[in-house]
């Protein structure tokens, strides 16, 4: 292609690049020197070529990503937060922290986040059932001091047992009042029940395990034995809980003559006996089996004095006993806050 | 341990062992089991367990009672777990803890153990670690990752709200 004054501008423009072909160049200087107002405008044009000027940017570091990696966290900022609030950043960390929080407020809010992630624990929130996860003490006793010990526990609490009940007695001094006092032995809550029939035909002093139906059976072996008339009504009030009956009489009358049999005519007025001479109280299991009437014996005077003891005391105490079929005891449990034992009753045990 | 020593772990340690376990299991019932677990096994060592070591005996019991128990509800599919942002904006929240509280339950089941021993109880790195299992800079990297999640849980909810 020939240079002339249409096209030049395209060799000028690559020629100041310096990208114009070698043998081209020479073509352009020649067609320069054959037309002078072209050549002066070239010179012009070469003078305004701008060089490169040695400015630098002064903060490049600012600009820099750092590989940065600690406690699994890639954010410097995130590291030094959490390790701030974790207590753990040094000295030199903590005036990092410092002055990215000063070179940006914003920073701070950051920080505060952070800070709002350390979880409380709820207060309200408890176990409740600790009493369960309790143990009581297991201490061992020679069987020789074993039984001493429990003989002299057991001596002392039936002597408070035999003077609560004797003094309720004599205090008293009538037996219905004794019905009153004499069966806050068991000091429970009572409840009512209400014998609407009594189905029996006969009832003898001699029988054992002679049932009232829906009611209560007896068992008669006092020479004396009070006969007790339940007349306006058959309501029984008993105090329940486990084993402990409560039994309120509307009335109660002292009787040497016990009847050999009951009538069904005694019945039909909503009358018969109870004997209360040995049989303060029985247990609901019984009653209910329509089994025996618990007599007071020596378990149960001991028992009532250990209550005794622990109600003195302010402290839950617990004797109960396992008996075998004909009412003999056969263990004893006794159980407080601070100790509790299981012991077979026996002669070889 | 004596049986005494016992008795009054059982009044220092069994809300805090409950709380944990509770958190952890999100179920109450299964966290009240694991407790009393948790203090059986410590009844029948009692005598080789000092009382010093109490503590974290019954944590150390507790958190892997936790785990296994996780596992046998993950092979039921009743535990959902994961570890996405899951932000629910129908939830009505009155404090911070109580959105914090929120953001514990979607953690990872490790970052949450670790975690709510570290502030819930103030266990060094080292205590964590011998409970769990993990070494020191594992339980480090588990707190660090935790709570960068719940922050980034904090502002989730923040923009929302």
């Amino acid at each position: 292609m020939t240079i002339n004054r249409l096209n030049y501008e395209l060799f000028l423009v690559d020629y100041l690049d310096g990208k114009l072909d070698p043998f081209l160049v020479a073509e352009l200087l020649i067609f320069l020197e054959q037309n002078p107002d072209i050549k002066e405008e070239y010179d012009g044009i070469q003078n305004s070529v701008l060089e490169k000027e040695a400015i630098t940017f002064p903060n490049k570091s600012i600009l820099k990503k750092k590989s940065f990696s600690k406690n699994g966290i890639d954010d410097e900022l995130a590291y030094l937060c959490i390790s701030s609030v974790e207590n753990l950043l040094s000295e030199e960390e903590q005036n990092l922290l410092n002055k990215k929080i000063y070179d940006d407020v914003s920073l701070k809010k950051e920080l505060l986040l952070f800070d709002k992630t350390v979880t409380v624990a709820d207060q309200s929130i408890i176990f409740k059932s600790k009493s369960r996860l309790k143990r009581t003490s297991i201490v061992p006793i020679r069987q020789s001091s074993y039984k001493v010990y429990v003989g002299v526990a057991a001596s002392i609490a039936l002597l408070i047992g035999m003077f609560t009940i004797g003094k309720i007695i004599l205090t008293n001094n009538s037996i219905n009042d004794i019905q009153e006092n004499s069966f806050s032995i068991a000091n429970y809550q009572p409840i009512k029940k209400n014998i609407e029939s009594v189905d029996i035909k006969t009832m003898s002093r001699k029988e054992e395990g002679n049932t009232l139906k829906n009611s209560f059976s007896k068992t008669v072996n006092s020479e004396k034995a009070v006969a007790i008339e339940l007349k306006d009504s058959a309501k029984i009030e008993m105090p329940i809980p486990e084993k402990i009956q409560r039994i309120e009489l509307s009335e109660l009358t002292t009787s040497n003559n016990w009847p050999e049999t009951i009538s069904s005519d005694i019945l039909s007025k909503q009358t018969y006996p109870i004997t209360l001479n040995k049989h303060l109280y029985a247990s609901n299991d019984d009653i209910e089996n329509g089994g025996h009437i618990k007599e007071i014996g020596v378990f149960e005077i001991i028992q009532y004095g250990v209550k005794s003891i622990g109600d003195f005391f302010g402290a839950n105490l617990q004797l109960n006993a396992k008996k075998d079929k004909n009412g003999k005891v056969k263990e004893i449990h006794f159980e407080s806050k601070l100790i509790a034992f299981t012991a077979p009753v026996g002669k070889n045990e | 341990m004596t049986v005494e020593e016992y008795n009054k772990s059982v009044d220092l340690f069994a809300d805090g062992i409950y709380r944990f376990v509770l958190k952890t299991l999100k179920d109450q019932d299964m966290a009240k089991d694991t407790v009393q677990d948790t203090y059986e096994k410590l009844w029948t060592k009692h005598k080789e367990v000092s009382y010093e070591k109490v503590k974290s005996y019954l944590f150390t019991t507790a958190y892997h009672a936790s785990i296994d128990q996780i596992r046998r509800e993950k092979k039921k599919g009743d535990i959902e777990m994961g570890h996405s942002l899951d932000i629910s904006t129908n939830e009505q929240y009155s404090d911070v803890q109580e959105v914090l509280s929120k953001a514990v339950e979607q953690l990872p089941e490790i970052q949450k153990s670790v975690l709510l021993l570290r502030d819930y109880e103030g266990y060094s790195y080292e205590e964590i670690g011998e409970i769990t299992g993990l070494n020191e800079s594992q339980v480090k990297v588990y707190i660090f990752r935790a709570r960068l999640f719940l922050k980034n849980y904090l502002v989730s909810i923040e923009n929302i709200i």
